[in-house]
């Protein structure tokens, strides 16, 4: 009884041990991104775009804040590529009450966010590229219609200072784009860790 | 030519200046700010702070700050209420090292705070006067949470220490230190797995120094390494005066050179400054250079999960440099500080053996041969028993042993009386086993009885304790408190605007913890033993529907109430 007992005041959320993950040269099939932007709107379509940046973030984690003036820009700046930049919040909304889609429109409105903000509402996306934690960036880039990873990690490497950073996920955009491959294919991202939710 | 030499003078110069410059470049030491209340607010939060100087910034943990919490002060014979909410993305606790309180207030691995939700523990300080500390206790998560910076010091004022001339004006005679040191991943990042640090950082600063007047001073010192140890002593081997440990005064000070403060231990020693030039300086320096084999840190790698730039040598901890004195310094050093009466072992009623275990390569160390089980009790204590516990280390490194609840006396090492150091004859909470010896200490569990609530003890490096060297106790007693009549409990007034009621209680001890979920589970409080008189506020909760819980002090079950928060 007592044991029983003593179990109801132990909440966890985690284990400890999470690995980066190692999605580089991986084949993605497209798959369908609910965007709070507006009512009713999902990127479900790919064969428009030549490659799309997924930056993980979310609202309420401290480094992730840091990123949004950074992907908005890197959004406006690839347009004219058939770039597209997607921001994608994996965290459990159950979990946090910061990070419910309610939430999250507030935040597209009142920042006026024009790139597609993606709620991952069963985690699924997130899940499936083993998103460790925000921020952290995917790239996704088309090669005879077939999509594969090709960066994986960091957006850049200095979070409070823009004009000092080496712009990681830009510079293996452009690589791409003139038909090279990536120097730095993958770097070291952190932040805050994303538990997934166990079902 | 003529013309050019002068231009090029001084571009060599300025070369050379700044290079000297970001050479011996050091940070004026962060002291923490301090805050004398009887209600504090802890907010912790991922955040992020420069801690290497060039490049990316570091994340880390904050309380109220960027890295490391504010200084609390406690009086004893006061209560006081802390409100920790936890801001991150994780799970935490916040545990209170070296007090004795209540185990439902104690923060050990069982007071989980999930993301998102406020802890509201309360207690009457009864500790003497001592520089203690509070730090995160989740099981598995406390090595990355402390490392990240998570903790703050808490300085326990009474009379018999406020009526003695001795220097404590925080941060200009007094000067509280935490030191610690870390190793960085080429992202900058807080290496976590590793078990010592590259870099020494004192109060979260590196390259630290400190501007300290000429006079006596007082330092407060805290381990928070991982595993490291610190052979302290000054650059020209001057003699100091140690005043308390982890319990607060000795009974009288002790002079000595040098000081090993272990992972978790504390030491407040007074530095006498009165005969220096202002300006010159001096360097308070570890040691650590050729210890005996199993001393944390002494290992001769420099890289690896158990190499540092730091092992085997002795380095500059901090950088002092003389300043003015104070306008009223103190002078001289009281002889006698305390009256303290310790526990003997011929007292003890009850005896424990506990054997370090396991430590082979690929095996995590033990306690008896058990790994921490969150749902397994080691000890039944008696309320007001005297214990004797022996530590028994056949295994091959050094450990810091700390037990919460009580402050307990050293009363031998390897069988002798003799063998303990001058550095540990106060009250202690931490002890210091090193590779093949054994030690003993005498302790009463007093006051705080709960049968459901564990206490623990463990070893308090980072790694060890996470990995399963800890064990727990509870302190038991007969209980004569009623059951609750829960049939004709009510919430009132419900729709609640701030204050809820709980209308119906005979007697408010017979609540042993209050938690309200909102309506998709999430914990937003968790209320030990609430005081209820004044109605538990809930003003700051947003409109919706929420549930109480309230667990019953003598049984144990839980009850369910509902209310809407307008
Ligand atoms: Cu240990």
């Amino acid at each position: 009884m007592k044991q029983i007992l003593l179990s109801f005041l132990v909440f966890f959320i985690s284990s400890h041990s999470y690995t980066q993950s190692n999605q580089l040269g991986k084949e993605i099939i497209p798959f369908s991104m609910q965007v709070v932007n507006g009512p009713n709107i999902s990127i479900s379509d790919w064969s428009n775009y030549q490659g799309i940046a997924l930056v993980f973030v979310c609202n309420h984690c401290p480094m992730a804040k840091l990123y949004w003036k950074r992907m908005q820009e890197m959004f406006e700046r690839n347009q004219g590529r058939k770039i597209l930049v997607v921001a994608v919040n994996p965290m459990d909304s159950l979990l946090y009450e910061e990070e419910t889609r309610t939430k999250m429109q507030l935040k597209v409105k009142k920042e006026k966010i024009t790139l597609p903000y993606v709620q991952d509402g069963d985690q699924s996306i997130s899940q499936s590229f083993k998103i460790p934690h925000t921020p952290h960036c995917i790239f996704l880039w088309k090669d005879n219609k077939h999509w594969f990873v090709r960066y994986e990690g960091a957006f850049d490497n200095n979070g409070l200072h823009p004009d000092e950073a080496e712009p990681y996920l830009q510079n293996a955009i452009n690589q791409l784009y003139s038909g090279e491959n990536p120097t730095l294919p993958a770097t070291e991202s952190f932040g805050c860790r994303v538990f997934y939710r166990k079902v | 030519m003529k013309k050019t030499t002068p231009s090029l003078v001084i571009l060599l110069l300025t070369f050379l200046l700044t290079r000297s410059v970001s050479f011996a470049q050091y940070n004026e030491v962060w002291i923490p700010p301090i805050q004398d209340a009887s209600s504090y607010n802890l907010n912790i939060y991922d955040t992020i702070k420069q801690l290497v100087p060039t490049g990316n910034q570091t994340v880390t943990i904050g309380i109220n700050g960027d890295f490391w919490g504010p200084t609390l002060v406690l009086h004893q014979g006061q209560n006081v209420q802390m409100n920790v909410t936890n801001y991150l993305n994780d799970s935490t606790t916040v545990h209170w090292h070296g007090m004795h309180l209540p185990a439902v207030m104690d923060g050990g691995p069982h007071q989980v705070i999930p993301p998102g939700s406020t802890w509201s523990p309360y207690w009457t300080v009864n500790n003497r006067a001592g520089f203690y500390w509070y730090h995160p206790h989740l099981h598995s998560m406390t090595a990355e949470q402390i490392l990240k910076g998570m903790g703050g010091f808490l300085i326990v004022q009474d009379s018999e220490e406020s009526a003695l001339n001795l220097p404590r004006t925080y941060g200009s005679d007094d000067f509280p230190l935490v030191l610690t040191s870390r190793k960085f991943s080429s992202s900058n990042q807080i290496v976590l797995t590793d078990a010592y640090g590259d870099y020494m950082l004192v109060n979260g600063t590196r390259n630290p120094k400190l501007t300290i007047p000429k006079q006596l001073v007082r330092l407060r010192i805290l381990n928070v390494e991982n595993e490291r140890g610190f052979d302290l002593g000054f650059s020209d081997n001057r003699n100091f005066t140690i005043i308390a440990n982890d319990g607060g005064l000795l009974n009288a000070p002790m002079t000595v050179n040098r000081v090993k403060l272990m992972v978790g231990e504390r030491i407040e020693i007074l530095v006498d400054l009165s005969n220096e030039t202002i300006g010159s300086t001096l360097e308070l320096m570890a040691y650590n250079a050729n210890q005996a084999f199993g001393f944390p840190g002494g290992e001769p790698n420099t890289t690896g999960a158990f190499g540092s730039l730091l092992n085997n040598t002795n380095f500059n901890v901090l950088h002092l440099v003389i300043g003015n004195p104070t306008q009223t310094p103190v002078v001289g050093i009281p002889s006698v500080l305390s009256n303290q009466t310790y526990w003997t072992e011929s007292q003890a009623t009850v005896n424990r053996t506990i054997q370090v275990t396991g430590g082979q390569p690929g095996i995590p160390f033990t306690l008896n041969n058990s790994s921490f089980a969150l749902n397994t009790i080691n000890y039944h204590v008696q309320l007001d028993d005297v214990e004797k516990w022996t530590l028994v280390n056949n295994q091959i490194f050094g450990h810091s042993f700390h037990i919460h609840d009580v402050q307990f006396k050293i009363t031998s090492r390897n069988g002798s009386a003799a063998n303990v150091g001058s550095h540990e004859q106060g009250w202690k909470d931490v002890v210091y086993l090193p590779r093949n010896e054994n030690v003993t200490f005498v302790c009463k569990f007093n006051d705080y009885s709960d049968a459901l609530h564990p206490f623990m003890y463990h070893c308090h490096f980072g790694q060890h304790e996470d990995g399963g060297m800890m064990g727990q106790f509870v302190v038991d007693q007969t209980n004569s408190l009623s059951e609750l009549a829960v049939e004709k409990l009510i919430l009132k007034p419900n729709p609640v605007e701030d204050k809820l009621f709980l209308i119906g209680l005979d007697d408010p001890e017979q609540v042993y913890y209050i938690r309200i979920f909102d309506q998709l589970g999430r914990t937003m409080y968790m209320l030990p033993k609430p005081n209820l008189t004044n109605g538990i506020d809930v003003s700051k909760l947003p409109s919706g529907n929420y549930l109480l819980e309230l667990t019953d002090q003598q049984t144990k079950s839980i009850h369910k109430l509902r209310f809407i928060k307008k």
